[in-house]
């Protein structure tokens, strides 16, 4: 069964460009339900206060960085299987296997495109 | 030994001992070897003049350049500049998207393949948009790497006997979340989509 395209989306990123940029792709994907935080902990008292189906987060961010949302996010009995893909610059191997170990859903290095970042939800959230 | 007894805050190896404490030390070792046995204490009495001379003369290349000229204005310049870019490279990213967001107003209006073609364009502008945040993140490094130099310079300061409240961090062994934050890597450095992928899969 293809996914809601109504599903409600928290995009997390300190650069109001990034946000921008990210809304505007998922617009042209289909989801119109989307909604912004421009750090980790600003986002996780939106999660706390309602259901997201899809996070997708920057990690380098002040005062909560997108590792420490998702870490938050996983030790919270109600948010812990909330999907999140991590999208970021930081792109060394420690980074990865440290998101992996915190329990990222999907990984995406900027720069990437409309295409990977398609490609990155369909495996987390299902086709759509 | 020596009178005054100025410390450096913290060096990057740690040491404590300020510059006139050592040439103080070695002067007072001077001192004690020439009053020792003659043949030996000679040769190390001529080393260790050596030794006084280049400290002073470090000491003297250090005066000359004039760290605390390059702490209070140039490094305060380098920052502004940074800033000035940031915020100039965000703006014109502003009214770019702004522009591609018309456009794929218009495209709604247009027949569908001529949509398509529209919205292909502004998907490869929206991709190419992703290089503001990207070069705001480099020039965030450049700048802590720019206080790095600024606190190495504040330590040359107190070395010379200026006062400081700027701290060199310690170094640990330990990595923690803040070790994690290194931005994005140079070309040919750091992982490609690929090389991600591959190390997700490998963990399934």
């Amino acid at each position: 069964m293809a996914v809601d395209k109504n599903l409600r989306i928290l995009i997390v990123d300190d650069y109001k460009t990034m946000l921008r940029i990210v809304r505007n792709l998922l617009k042209q994907l289909g989801f119109n339900n989307v909604e912004e935080a421009t750090d980790g902990s600003m986002a996780l008292q939106m999660c706390r206060a309602q259901d997201y189906g899809l996070v997708i987060s920057d990690w380098n961010m002040e005062p909560m960085t997108g590792l420490q949302f998702l870490k938050e996010l996983r030790a919270d009995e109600r948010l812990k299987g909330t999907p999140f893909i991590m999208v970021t610059a930081e792109s060394k191997t420690e980074n990865v296997i440290a998101a992996k170990q915190a329990g990222v859903n999907n990984y995406i290095v900027k720069p990437f495109n409309a295409e990977t970042l398609k490609k990155k939800m369909i495996a987390v959230i299902g086709e759509f | 030994m020596g009178t005054r007894n100025k410390r450096v805050d913290r060096g990057q190896d740690g040491s404590t001992v300020a510059l006139d404490d050592t040439r103080s030390a070695v002067a007072g070792l001077v001192d004690a070897v020439g009053r020792s046995r003659k043949g030996v204490g000679k040769r190390v009495q001529t080393e260790l003049d050596r030794l006084v001379d280049t400290v002073n003369g470090t000491q003297q290349e250090l005066v000359r350049l004039k760290p605390e000229v390059i702490s209070g204005l140039r490094v305060v310049s380098a920052h502004a500049e940074l800033d000035a870019v940031i915020r100039h490279t965000e703006q014109a990213a502003g009214d770019f998207l702004q522009a591609v967001e018309e456009l794929e107003e218009i495209a709604d209006t247009l027949p569908k393949k001529k949509a398509a073609q529209i919205r292909d364009i502004t998907t490869r502008m929206l991709e190419a948009s992703t290089f503001q945040d990207i070069s705001g993140q480099r020039l965030d490094k450049a700048k802590q790497e720019i206080t790095k130099i600024d606190a190495c310079v504040a330590a040359v300061l107190a070395v010379l006997g200026h006062e400081t409240e700027v701290e060199l961090p310690e170094q640990s062994d330990v990595m923690s979340d803040e070790d994690l934050l290194n931005g994005p890597q140079q070309e040919g450095m750091g992982s490609s989509q690929e090389d991600v992928d591959a190390l997700l899969a490998s963990f399934d």
